[in-house]
């Protein structure tokens, strides 16, 4: 039988928003030793591909919600929805980031982990789970 | 961001039904009325199937208040009571990295024990003992949940000096009104826009009268000026859904006899 596929068919990777967000978590977690814990959270009842980034505080049983992200079954455009505060911080358009590829994404959670609010909420709640 | 539910569970042993809708939901603080459940009871349904790290939900106790039941999904040293009443609990959720509000939960006396005339006289009672709330704490950041055994419409929730709360936010968003050379603040009551949708209240009720309004809103959640803000308007919902089972019967009503005669409410604040 002739193979009719193209020799490159399975070799292009896409890195889906969700893998991306759950290095990120990691991250979060290993650079606070786990004071902090990052999360992935699914929310399935609000349809598509519905997820929360969280930071888990476990010596307070408490955890906090950075910023949401949605995206469809074409995983991009991705769109993202930090607090109010982080919004306005960084000039999002009625108080969503949108990210066209898997660059832009990146760059977004990269402005997202930098801003000063981020930044306030991390040095709080450290602060507070080690008090 | 945090997310909520209320519900009045009709005395029934629903514990499974709300464990169900904190998991689909992903609710961060229950809040029941008219409930018989051993909170040990339902905080082990609550976490069995939570997959965290942190301890999970906890019963978050009252002092005064004998009508609300109260659970959150973080430690319950961050919404210590703030004033109790029998039928009134007002909570000061003071959250790590966030903007600290008061949460007001009630259950109000019900139409058959109350004439409208009483309920009037007791929501100015309601209204007075969260405005004493609000000028002890310095602020004007209150939310108000629970049954309310009225409609948006009734003279308990409009008039000014009792709840008085409005049906547009933008209304609500001028923070205050004055009659008789007396400031009034206002509530933005989001409830008004179930009226005419597909399950258009959250409690049903027919007889055999002149004046049936069959679906009412009596469940409510009503928002100061001061956290619109926050208030996310798309997210607030009349449940009739908890993850597995419908909360209607066949007839689209609420199922009194596999769930609970009213319906629950669930919004979030980003906050």
């Amino acid at each position: 039988m002739t193979d009719l596929w193209p020799d490159d068919i399975a070799s292009e990777k896409i890195t889906t928003p969700i893998s991306i967000l759950k290095e990120q978590a990691d991250l979060l977690s290993k650079k606070t030793s786990n004071i902090l814990q990052g999360v992935i959270k699914s929310n399935q009842y609000k349809g598509g591909f519905n997820f929360t980034f969280r930071i888990d505080v476990p010596t307070l049983n408490y955890s906090f919600t950075l910023f949401e992200v949605s995206h469809s079954a074409d995983l991009y455009p991705v769109l993202i929805k930090p607090s109010e505060g982080t919004a306005k911080e960084l000039g999002a358009h009625e108080n969503i980031l949108k990210a066209n590829s898997e660059e832009e994404f990146n760059e977004c959670l990269r402005k997202i982990f930098s801003a000063e609010k981020t930044r306030n909420v991390i040095s709080i709640l450290l602060a507070q789970a080690q008090a | 961001m945090l997310s909520f539910l209320f519900w009045n569970i009709y005395k029934k042993p629903l514990a499974e039904n709300i464990a169900r809708m904190a998991l689909h939901y992903d609710v961060d603080v229950i809040m029941l009325v008219e409930s018989n459940i051993n909170p040990a009871d339902l905080l082990i349904l609550l976490n069995q199937s939570l997959a965290t790290n942190l301890i999970g939900y906890e019963y978050a106790p009252q002092y005064d208040c004998t009508k609300v039941q109260i659970f959150t999904k973080f430690s319950s040293q961050f919404i210590p009571p703030y004033d109790d009443y029998d039928r009134l609990t007002i909570r000061h959720l003071k959250l790590p990295a966030r903007e600290d509000f008061l949460l007001a939960i009630t259950h109000f006396p019900s139409k058959n024990d109350f004439t409208e005339s009483d309920q009037l006289s007791e929501s100015i009672e309601l209204s007075n003992y969260i405005k004493d709330a609000e000028n002890r704490m310095g602020h004007q950041k209150t939310i108000l949940v629970g049954d309310m055994n009225m409609n948006p419409f009734e003279d308990g929730l409009i008039n000014a000096n009792a709840l008085h709360s409005v049906m547009k936010r933008n209304i609500a968003e001028k923070k205050s009104r004055i009659v008789q050379n007396k400031s009034y603040p206002f509530f933005y009551n989001p409830m008004w826009r179930f009226f005419g949708e597909d399950v258009a209240g959250t409690y049903y009720y027919r007889k055999a009268a002149h004046k049936v309004y069959f679906w009412n809103i009596f469940d409510q959640v009503l928002v100061r000026p001061d956290l619109l803000k926050y208030f996310n308007e798309n997210e607030l919902k009349i449940l009739d859904f908890d993850g597995q089972k419908s909360l209607l019967s066949k007839t689209g009503i609420p199922d009194k006899n596999n769930a609970s005669d009213h319906l629950p409410i669930y919004f979030e604040l980003t906050i």
